[in-house]
């Protein structure tokens, strides 16, 4: 069985390596490629090729292609590789050009489900294709929850409601056309149609979405009460800071704020607002706050090292097991109760270092090793989190794609059916991103709102 | 008695799903034996005197596409066709036709009994009897029984049924006529699961009684555009239907009697169907609205009986009169038959397979209402594929499956296996996804060259077909290759103020072809592009489609699902991967996990059991 769409996604490690590999494969995977660099690769297969890439806010630089063709590839169909320099927003930059021009993010493990079900490789091998499906799945499930990606969430949603209520109105005109009712005439859907239009666009352009979407290294600022969480994000944030934005409307009070050290593109995020929350709140607030923590590249775990850490410290610290983390011991001004060394012999080897966010001592040694871990590799840059976001823009394009055409369709008085194609079109791109589907959706809000029926 | 005697297949009910399932199955060349309570209510129109409407016109189409019955029938016995959304786009418009509810009866029972290859005869069924999971015959109240191959059981609203007018509860199948007794028992002894829903009607009145100058005046179209594509001329007297409206002393007498309106004292339980409200549902939910509309509708040309169509109740007798005096022309009206809910068994969808037959008995198939449907059209679509397949059951084939691309009764019987109900189902356009496919001028070619091929078209239908077809082929070749001015009457006719009629009126070449197939040219060309976008889709789905998945998959064993989508496979037991990613709660991960398994091999049910005994 051989698929009939095209897949794609960044097959290298990320963070810092040499090279970088984009991977396509599918019946379209050398028109793609072809229509990215400045000659086709041709007809010749397990063929090697030096191609100069053009991308929209470069100038044209060179790659290397690897063409495979079916049946002789991994996953027999065509594939084809483009391997450039290892910068990650170079590898996004390419990746988004394919989706682009018709290919699709690859799910997790895709690849090699592909290659299962065409017969490349064996049963035993399956099982670990279902092991990274089923964790792919469980991680969207968590990402679409967690408190990072959830106020993207709730635009959407809110977008989109709009949207089907909308096509409720319209199809509710198509379908009960005999009724009393005044649905949706040209001059609301324009409006309706403009108003979602605009609000995707700025979904698209928010700098806060971009963040989402550039491979941004996010560290989680987290540790017990008083441990200084606070005045080290307003350390680290300091003069480079871009963005420092509440979120309104929500029982969360969560500062971010990006800053580019050392070349390295950080998202710092302070939980602290949490912990001085209402008594009520708490237990969610934490629950929220442990969300962030597992869904973070990398957590700084803040320790008030003026007094010796007590049990709720350590129990704490018993969260970080499995995450990439660095102990930072705060209030070096105050004096230690416990150092480096100390840290070390009793709760075993890590990265620690010693700092006063008050005077700034230990800043640079601080950044310094932030940027070690993200270009040692030791920062995991590859998981879904990244494809997912970059699913969740081109949803976005999509949904803004139909929106247009819903606009022309409008205007140029094409029909109700036609407008409604689109704007449920674009409804299903948004819901994607919410995980919500608009068929059932529909007639709920057609029989809430209107008294239909003879 | 009749023992040795074995049919191919057995109806239950003649209503508009077993008509149709007892001629299809004739048709495919079964012996059929159609059995109902009363063979003076063949085909009842238990509602309003009316078929088609939009979606549900489409239906009738379709099922006349595949030689069924309603089409014809409707065509003869109409009092009054309108083609609806008329200024609209050709997926969205829809024939209905008022129908003489009488006639319409008469003319389906002669239909029936002119069928060769069609017994009726009138028996009330008690009991389905079985043999090691599949059907072997019926029994019939004073003993009789009848031995068969397979089964069709098209019920209606008569399981258990029970009728509501104010506190006044009686057991009843429709007005005036009693309930069907032992075939839900019998149903749960093999194992289903029975639940209940509820729907209603309004009063008749006497024509004689309303005063119309006070009323809207609707009449039909000038042009009837009939249902079949047999028919070309209507010949039935046409009348016309009014509008009257409630006001706010009816709603104030409405507010005043809800203590005594069942579906407001608890007294009715189940759910009814949310796009046909009661008049107190009305009231209550929209008491913003200060007026709702009735409509009176005749219920034949020789009584002078009126549906108030829109006034749907089941408050007592009082109450009905004096709601129905406080509308305007209606001051005096006398009434003929009041209002009722009715309360009836079905069986939850999730336990058919998109072929009707159960899962759960060979060669069992339900129709209609049973399955949580409503509408007349939605029953005799879903009728017809039961019979098909029931006569295939009994000459040992699979059943076929109509897909939601083919047609409104694949929609509809997809989203029953798929999704389960939970009101009465009733199809909307805006159910189908593929709606600028699925026209009612293009109904025969979507469905009659199956017909063709299952045997089940006439002759006569399918010369017209070919005739339709060879003239689309010949207009579009003109319109392509005749180019006044370099801009060949396609690309013309694409633009948005250009007609067909207006092409034809100016190329006598086109004046010889019928109005159908040059329709049907016109909205290929001017929806081309959507029409191609639709199609792509369609060509992804069907992939899906084609990949069967084991009924009796230990779902269990899939570890890899998560819980919530393992809950809702294992609820519905999709049969193909296209089903199961139409299953709500099932997403794309578990899709593929499912169809990892089917290359590796998916796990049975009921293997550990045999290993541990």
């Amino acid at each position: 069985m051989n698929a009939d769409d095209t897949i794609v996604a960044i097959a290298s490690a990320s963070g810092k390596s040499a090279r970088g590999i984009v991977r396509l494969s599918g019946p379209d995977a050398a028109a793609i490629v072809s229509r990215l660099v400045d000659e086709p690769p041709g007809e010749g297969t397990y063929v090697r090729l030096l191609r100069r890439i053009k991308l929209p806010d470069t100038g044209p630089f060179p790659v290397i292609l690897y063409v495979m063709r079916a049946p002789r590839s991994y996953t027999r169909e065509d594939v084809v590789e483009i391997h450039a320099p290892g910068s990650p927003p170079l590898l996004a930059a390419i990746l988004a050009q394919t989706l682009r021009l018709g290919a699709r993010q690859a799910e997790a493990g895709e690849f090699t489900k592909r290659a299962f079900l065409n017969g490349r490789i064996d049963l035993a091998q399956a099982e670990a294709v279902l092991a990274i499906i089923q964790s792919a799945s469980v991680q969207e499930e968590r990402m679409a929850l967690s408190a990072l990606t959830g106020h993207l969430g709730g635009e959407v949603k809110a977008i989109r409601d709009g949207l089907v209520s909308l096509a409720a109105d319209i199809e509710a005109g198509l379908d009960f056309f005999e009724e009393d009712v005044t649905f949706a005439g040209p001059a609301r859907q324009a409006e309706a149609v403009d108003s979602a239009s605009r609000a995707v666009a700025s979904l698209v352009e928010e700098s806060t979405l971009r963040r989402t979407f550039r491979e941004e290294v996010i560290v989680v600022i987290y540790g017990a009460a008083n441990a200084g969480k606070s005045s080290l994000f307003n350390m680290l944030a300091g003069d480079d800071i871009a963005i420092v934005r509440d979120q309104p409307g929500t029982t969360r009070d969560i500062l971010e704020a990006a800053a580019q050290i050392g070349g390295v593109h950080f998202l710092f995020v302070d939980t602290a607002g949490v912990r001085t929350a209402a008594e009520v709140i708490e237990k969610v607030a934490v629950e929220r706050t442990r969300a962030f923590v597992r869904e973070a590249h990398m957590v700084l775990f803040v320790v008030d090292a003026s007094e010796t850490p007590g049990s709720d410290v350590e129990t704490l610290y018993e969260e970080m097991q499995g995450l990439t983390h660095i102990v930072v011991l705060n209030k070096a001004d105050k004096g230690l109760a416990i150092d480096e060394e100390g840290w070390r012999e009793r709760y075993g080897e890590g990265a620690v270092l010693e700092v006063s966010s008050k005077s700034g001592d230990g800043r640079e040694a601080l950044e310094a090793a932030l940027v070690d871990f993200v270009r040692g590799g030791r920062v995991d840059m590859s998981t879904a989190r990244f494809a997912l976001a970059e699913r969740q823009r081109r949803s976005l394009e999509e949904a803004l794609d139909a929106l247009g055409r819903a606009a022309e369709a409008i205007a140029a008085g094409a029909g109700d059916e036609f407008v409604s194609l689109e704007i449920k079109e674009a409804a299903t791109c948004l819901g994607r991103i919410t995980g919500e589907d608009y068929a059932e959706d529909l007639l709920d809000e057609v029989f809430s709102r209107f008294c239909l029926g003879k | 008695m009749h023992s040795q005697d074995t049919w191919d297949v057995i109806v239950i009910g003649a209503g508009h799903a077993g008509a149709e399932a007892a001629a299809a199955a004739a048709r495919m060349g079964a012996r059929a034996l159609l059995l109902t309570m009363n063979l003076d209510t063949i085909a009842q129109m238990s509602c309003n005197p009316a078929i088609g409407g939009l979606a549900k016109g489409q239906i009738v189409r379709e099922v006349d596409a595949l030689g069924g019955i309603m089409g014809r029938v409707a065509d003869r016995t109409g009092i009054q066709f309108r083609l609806l959304n008329r200024s609209k786009g050709p997926a969205v418009r829809a024939p209905r036709a008022q129908s003489d509810k009488r006639l319409y009866q008469l003319a389906v029972k002669e239909e029936l009994e002119g069928t060769a290859g069609v017994e009726i005869r009138q028996e009330s069924v008690r009991a389905i009897k079985t043999l090691g999971g599949a059907v072997t015959g019926v029994t019939c109240g004073g003993g009789a029984e009848y031995r068969c191959r397979a089964v069709v059981l098209t019920p209606g609203t008569f399981l258990n049924a029970v009728l509501h007018i104010g506190e006044d509860v009686t057991a009843g199948g429709r007005g005036g006529e009693p309930a069907a007794t032992g075939v839900s028992e019998n149903l749960k002894e093999m194992g289903f699961c029975v639940g209940r829903l509820k729907t209603g009607t309004p009063a008749r009145i006497n024509a004689l009684s309303i005063d119309y100058t006070k009323l809207i005046e609707q009449k039909g179209d000038e042009e009837p555009v009939p249902f079949s594509f047999a028919t070309d001329n209507i010949d039935c007297a046409q009348v016309s239907c009014h509008i009257a409206h409630t006001n706010e002393r009816t709603h104030e007498i409405i507010r005043a009697n809800l203590h005594r309106a069942p579906l407001y004292t608890g007294q009715i339980k189940s759910a009814g169907p949310r796009y046909c409200p009661s008049i107190e549902t009305k009231i209550i939910r929209f008491a913003d609205k200060d007026r709702h509309q009735i409509f009176l509708e005749p219920e034949g040309i020789n009584t002078r009986e009126v549906y108030v169509n829109g006034a749907s109740t089941s408050l007592p007798r009082d109450a009905q009169e004096a709601m129905l005096h406080s509308i305007e022309g209606l001051e005096d009206c006398r009434i003929m038959r009041y209002g009722y809910a009715v309360e009836y068994d079905y069986v939850p969808p999730t336990e058919i397979r998109a072929t009707l037959e159960t899962k759960r008995v060979e060669g069992l198939f339900f129709a209609g209402q049973i399955n949580g449907t409503s509408g007349y059209e939605e029953a005799a679509g879903q009728g017809l594929l039961a019979g098909i397949n029931a006569a295939r059951r009994a000459r040992g084939e699979d059943g076929i499956t109509i897909g939601r691309h083919d047609a409104y009764i694949g929609v509809l019987i997809d989203d029953l296996v798929t999704k389960g109900i939970d009101e009465p189902y009733r199809m909307f356009t805006s159910r189908a996804e593929y709606r600028l496919l699925l026209r009612y001028d293009n109904a025969d070619e979507r469905l009659t060259p199956l017909g063709r091929q299952l045997g089940i078209v006439s002759a006569e239908a399918w010369r017209r077909f070919e005739e339709k077809t060879e003239q689309k082929r010949l207009i579009s070749a003109f319109l392509s290759s005749t180019s006044p001015e370099g801009l060949s009457l396609t690309q013309r006719l694409k633009r948005p103020e250009m007609t067909i009629d207006q092409l034809a009126r100016e190329y006598a070449e086109l004046k010889a072809f019928s109005k159908d197939a040059l329709m049907c040219v016109e909205t290929d060309i001017k929806y081309s592009g959507y029409i191609t976008r639709e199609e792509a889709k369609v060509q992804k789905m069907r992939k899906h489609e084609g990949q069967r998945f084991p009924g009796n998959a230990d779902y269990d064993a899939l570890a890899e699902l998560r819980f919530e989508a393992r809950e809702k496979l294992k609820l519905h037991r999709p049969e193909t991967i296209g089903q199961a990613s139409r299953i709500p709660g099932v997403n794309p991960a578990d899709i593929s996990i499912l169809m990892m398994y089917l290359k590796k091999g998916v796990p049975l049910e009921g293997r550990g059991a045999e290993a541990g005994a």
